[in-house]
């Protein structure tokens, strides 16, 4: 029984060792095959101490025969070291770091093709954790560990096998000891585990203490309630300890058990020996061998824990890898095909977000026309945004299909798809490269001389061109000194190099100050200029001009028309435009 | 490079200091623990000896007989496993203690810290500290402690014994000992700056690893994430390169240590002298036996102190983190603060410069906002219009002049007072997990329930709230709660009014962060700063053609300042800051359309489509697809 639980936590790490390996597993197996050979030889040296121990304490000593078994334990350790040796080549050339590196890369590509959609619903650092820890911690012990665990699992059974040669009742006594490890690691393992819901429940719970404490430290400062006054804080703290404190025999005794388990065997060792020397069935020499051979089995098992420790982090690590790994990227379904305008077309579109119990688009029925300006206005979570994700196929709609010029979008590459898109966010990513190499990477092969005229026509050539580098100014040296208005216009000119036909903007200039908002606009009428327009927008002056202004509330196109249609119908639109007009007018007064 | 190590133990071991006594205990204790071990196996072989001799054995001064060797070896045994448990139970409980100290320190700390640290190092990162590297220090307490004590001792011990059993079997196992000790120290060889370029090619990963996933979403409509993954794969490429160098440098060395430290070795080692001694009749039988038991001993504490030193480096880095925090230098506030008797603000001649950056914020800052005015402060982004308004409820400390209210130097105001006095409207959109009611309470622990609802009534949330199920008991916060940003802003609005503090500080872009409650925001608003001192950050220049005064900031000066009329009659900054605001308000975005427009755009699409299916191949833009 307890055989069979080893074996099978023997065989899962294989498994999980040989997964994480990868296209290296065999390397992974050809390692473990050399320590295996390794213990088995070792296991094989403390055996033949027993011979060496018989000519030593006959009388006289038996010098040529000890000598013989001691060349033959010579040997023995010659073999395991030698094999050991090999057994390191999974360490030592090169194909740990090159594991890593493929695990990385298969990530790195999984990011690539990962809907957006289950891209954003990682949590910050989740993801970072991911790629670097994960990978390290799954992949930097896995030689070293495999072969500390067989040791503990080779060894002692050749050494089990051989005392059968030697004393069967004193295997049988081993035989018995021995396995008990397997019960107290259960044990273990088990206290350990239910240990952790109820401390990480505990722990959960002192984190978001603690975080409402730092997040709210202003307002708790003004009412005093900081330190130890900040009572949920204090009692959060006080019940981990608590926790803790109360389980703290039952988690310490048994790793100490099994810590002792071999001390406790050689004590039997020594007391049955000794009975059995006295009724002559042993002889001294096989009790002090018996001994030795076992003191010998101490130091693995005593790390075991620490290993089975090391374990579990790896393939914890290694499941989060498999995670990610697992997404299934966007099909592409056949034929693929091309498309015939930049008309938008969404075909009674329901879309749900993940984890979300409300629709965020409700049978959405509704045709952009290529070439001509459309603006989606409404309260923020209404289904603006959802809608300029969903054309660029941020995640699939649960019914209903989003054509571009008469195609299915889930017929189109990825690629494709978005060479289509230019889109201008509210928020600006900037790589830590040069700014022309920022604005080029819309189009990689663009000239310098494109690159500058893009920026011209983003009004941002002139401020490139005052910086200490100019275009080859990095932006990390310069980091903060560029304004959100500098970044923006560094994002249009790219869409402006990109120049695709259907242009998206959603709220571009809601994060500037007045002083840049006039120039990135005028940076925008550039971009714009005969293109598809989808604009999003919170001041609806803004947008009074479009050709169509579609108003969306709940998920819903509730009204669409010109603005002067709009008003003239006194609905949502209208109100939503009259309530800007008394802002306004508002002053701020003491 | 010693040095920094040296200092870096200094800073984890003061940071543990605490719980100098738990450690120390857990320590000696486990080192006993060791000794009882190391002594249980000098029984086992004295039992031997006995066993050879017949039943009994005079030995030291003492008479052995079988059964008295048998007790001994079970009661050190056993004192031996008393030991061990003691030494964890000590550790565990220390490490606990430990916890509690140091959160409570540094909640403690924080709480005097100026706000603005809080704020640029942001709740994660200071979370992480509290809750995981302390975590990461229990770690260290509980468990590496006590196998530190054991790690010292056992070698030692067994070293001393061996010897005092036989010197010529012990300069033997110590012999293959420095033989292994040698072979590892060249593999350590040059670790320290292979270590240094090791952790740095890893931190480059990590810079890419997080430009990668944090572009994602955004660079994906330019480049597919072609040009971000050719930077991460370079980071990945020159670290694998580094670490197959670093493995290749110390394989070696590193694979023949590992032998050596086997058991095996030393064994070989031993076993051969131990034959010879024997055969020439210096050694007996027992000796070699015990000697076997022991020797060994000192090499297997070796494995243990390798794995302590990975525990060792993260506990290190932790306590550094956490001293970071400690050490830096906390906010004096008066013991017994100075109350102002009125509200007259005074920023007199006032320089500041944030951490780390040489130029100033600003300089020279001077101004005065009577009580009951309003004081609007404008200019571009970066000009200093933020630091005015955070350095009032001292986020930060000037670094020249004087910030006064009622002539009271804010720096000679209790927390209290000064954030009783003092209010703002910023970042300070927190809700705590408790009900609606407590949320706004917590301005004024003692409020009554109708001055909630009145606090919530001006702060245009209390229909909303009363629609709610559970009213002013539903709880904010949770999950799948549905406050929105306005909301929100609301409930803090109506606790900024139930304290009623008699100055208001307000930056109208976060206040009006939400779009679509901007009229209740408004409203809100508008109540709050009734009868009181304001000074508020504008940003739509019309909210502010009437206030008392408006202060133009450019480069961390006030450039100009007056009324509304008096700087538009001075063209200068302000006036053009005026025109500019009203371009931009009548900006009105439209898509030029060539004449005929339908006509032109199928044309244009249709030569692209000419052939049945347009590969993507035939796009403009195909350039920018990776393959």
């Amino acid at each position: 029984m307890s055989n069979v639980s080893a074996y099978t936590t023997f065989k899962q790490t294989y498994e999980t060792g040989k997964e994480i390996a990868g296209k290296y597993q065999h390397l992974y197996t050809r390692s473990l095959l050399y320590y295996t050979f390794s213990f088995i030889n070792q296991g094989l040296a403390y055996l033949s101490i027993y011979p060496i121990f018989v000519a030593l304490f006959s009388t006289p000593v038996e010098t040529r025969t000890a000598l013989m078994w001691l060349l033959l334990f010579v040997v023995f350790t010659g073999l395991s070291g030698i094999s050991r040796w090999f057994a390191h080549d999974f360490d030592y050339t090169g194909t740990l770091p090159r594991v890593m590196h493929d695990l990385r890369i298969q990530l790195g590509n999984k990011l690539r093709t990962m809907p957006l959609e289950r891209l954003g619903r990682y949590k910050t650092g989740e993801l970072n954790a991911s790629l670097s820890s994960n990978v390290d911690e799954s992949v930097t012990m896995l030689g070293m560990i495999s072969g500390m665990f067989l040791d503990v699992v080779i060894t002692p059974l050749v050494v089990v096998m051989g005392l059968f040669f030697i004393d069967w009742r004193m295997a049988v006594v081993v035989m018995v000891m021995m396995p008990l490890a397997i019960p107290l690691y259960k044990r273990k393992r088990q206290s350990g585990m239910t240990e952790k819901t109820d401390m990480g429940r505990a722990n959960a719970a002192l984190e978001s203490n603690i975080i409402e404490y730092i997040q709210g430290l202003a307002v708790l400062r003004a009412t005093n309630q900081t330190g130890t006054n900040a009572k949920r804080l204090y009692e959060g703290i006080i019940h981990v300890r608590d926790l803790q404190k109360s389980k703290v025999f039952k988690t310490n005794i048994l790793m100490l058990m099994l810590d002792a388990l071999i001390l406790v065997t050689l004590i039997v060792i020594g007391f049955l020996g000794s009975l059995w020397v006295g009724n002559a069935t042993m002889s001294v020499a096989a009790v002090a061998a018996v001994l030795v051979m076992v003191s010998r089995l101490m130091e693995p098992l005593s790390i075991f824990l620490a290993i089975t420790a090391v374990m579990d982090i790896m393939s914890a690590s290694f499941k989060r890898v498999k995670e990610v790994l697992a997404v299934a990227p966007l099909d592409v379904d056949e034929p693929q095909v091309g498309i015939s305008s930049y008309d938008v077309e969404f075909k009674s579109v329901d879309f749900r977000y993940h984890g979300q119990e409300e629709e965020a688009l409700k049978g959405v029925s509704v045709l952009i026309p290529g070439q001509s300006m459309t603006a989606f206005v409404g309260p923020s979570g209404s289904g603006k945004t959802t809608m300029t994700k969903l054309m660029m196929r941020y995640a699939d709609p649960q019914k209903g299909t989003i054509e571009i010029g008469g195609a299915d979008i889930r017929q189109m590459s990825q690629e494709y798809l978005l060479s289509m898109f230019a889109v201008v966010f509210q928020d600006v990513y900037l790589f830590d490269e040069s700014i022309i190499e920022n604005i080029r990477m819309a189009k990689p092969g663009a000239s310098d001389e494109e690159v500058k005229d893009a920026a011209r026509a983003a009004h941002c050539h002139e401020f490139i061109e005052r910086l200490p580098d100019g275009y080859e100014t990095g932006v990390g040296d310069i980091g903060g000194s560029l304004s959100g208005g500098e970044r923006q216009r560094i994002s249009i000119a790219r869409a402006i190099l990109k120049d695709a036909p259907i242009v998206i903007l959603d709220e571009p200039t809601a994060a500037l100050d007045t002083e840049s908002e006039v120039a990135v606009q005028n940076a925008i009428d550039k971009l714009v200029e005969d293109k598809t327009v989808i604009v999003i927008a919170h001041r609806l002056s803004t947008i009074s001009g479009a050709d169509n202004i579609l108003v969306i509330d709940n998920g819903e196109i509730v009204e669409s028309g010109k603005h002067d249609e709009l008003i003239a119908g006194r609905g949502k639109y209208f109100n939503m435009w009259s309530a800007q007009q008394r802002v306004k007018e508002w002053h701020i007064s003491a | 490079m010693s040095n920094k190590k040296s200092e870096s133990n200094g800073v984890l071991w003061r940071i543990i200091r605490p719980v100098k006594t738990h450690i120390y205990s857990a320590m000696l204790l486990h080192a006993l623990g060791s000794v009882a071990t190391i002594a249980t196996l000098l029984l086992l072989s004295l039992m031997i000896a006995v066993l050879l001799n017949g039943g009994s054995l005079f030995f030291m001064g003492i008479n052995w007989s079988l059964p008295g060797t048998l007790i001994g070896v079970g009661a050190v045994g056993l004192s031996a496993f008393i030991l061990s448990t003691l030494a964890f139970s000590v550790s565990h409980l220390g490490a606990f203690e430990l916890e509690v100290d140091l959160r409570t320190k540094l909640a403690e700390h924080m709480a005097q810290l100026p706000l603005g640290y809080i704020i640029t190092n942001g709740t994660g990162a200071l979370k992480k500290v509290v809750l995981d590297d302390v975590k990461n220090l229990h770690v260290f307490v509980a468990d590496s402690t006590p196998m530190i004590g054991r790690s010292f001792t056992a070698p030692v011990v067994s070293l001393i014994l061996i010897f005092a059993i036989d010197w010529r079997l012990a300069l033997i196992a110590l012999s293959v000992l420095i033989v292994g000790m040698i072979m590892m120290s060249i593999a350590m060889k040059d670790y320290g700056e292979i270590r240094q370029e090791y952790d740095a090619s890893l931190g480059k990963i990590n810079a890419a690893v997080i430009e990668f996933i944090q572009a994602m979403v955004v660079v994906r409509t330019f480049d597919d994430g072609t040009s971000s993954f050719k930077r991460y794969h370079k980071a990945l490429e020159s670290f694998q390169g580094v670490f197959i160098k670093w493995m290749d440098k110390c394989s070696t060395p590193s694979r023949l240590s590992m032998i050596i430290f086997g058991p095996l070795p030393t064994m070989a080692a031993i076993i051969a002298g131990g034959i010879f001694f024997i055969s020439k009749g210096t050694l007996s039988v027992p000796t070699l036996v015990a000697m076997l038991f022991i020797s060994t001993a000192m090499v297997d504490a070796f494995m243990p102190l390798m794995w302590l030193n990975n525990f060792l480096r993260k506990s290190k880095t932790a306590a550094n983190r956490i001293e970071e925090i400690l050490s830096l230098p906390t906010m004096s506030y008066a013991e017994r603060g100075e109350v102002p008797g009125e509200m007259t603000i005074r920023f007199d001649d006032v320089d500041f410069s944030y951490e780390n950056r040489e130029e100033k914020a600003l300089s020279g800052v001077s101004f005065t906002a009577l009580p009951g005015t309003s004081t609007a402060l404008v200019g571009p982004s970066g000009a200093g219009k933020s630091t005015v308004a955070r350095l009032l409820p001292r986020f930060w400390d000037i670094d020249k002049g004087a910030i006064t209210i009622g002539g009271v130097d804010v720096r000679e105001m209790t927390s209290e007072d000064l954030m009783n006095t003092v209010t703002f409207v910023f970042q300070d959109t927190y809700l705590f997990h408790d009900t609606l009611a407590n949320n706004i309470k917590m301005a004024k622990p003692d409020a009554t329930d109708e001055e909630v609802v009145e606090a919530a009534k001006a702060a245009q949330i209390h229909e909303f709230i009363m629609e709610l199920p559970e009213g002013y008991d539903t709880h904010a916060g949770e999950r799948g709660d549905r406050l929105s940003g306005g909301q929100r802003q609301r409930i803090t609005i109506a606790r900024a009014i139930l304290r009623n503090a008699p100055i208001v500080v307000l930056d109208e872009a976060t206040a009006f962060a939400d779009p679509e409650s901007e009229e209740e925001i408004i409203k809100a608003i508008s109540f709050l700063t009734r009868d009181k001192t304001v000074i508020t950050i504008a940003h739509r220049l019309s909210s502010i053609t009437h206030v008392d005064q408006i202060l133009v900031f450019d480069k961390g000066e006030i450039v100009e300042r007056g009324k509304h009329e008096e700087l538009l009659a001075n063209r200068g900054v302000y006036a053009g800051l005026w025109s500019n605001y009203k371009a931009a308000q009548a900006w009105d975005l439209h898509a030029k359309q060539p004449a005929g427009a339908d006509g032109s755009a199928t044309g244009s699409i249709e030569t692209r489509s000419s052939g049945k299916n347009v590969s993507p191949a035939e796009h403009p833009n195909k350039g920018a697809a990776h393959v």
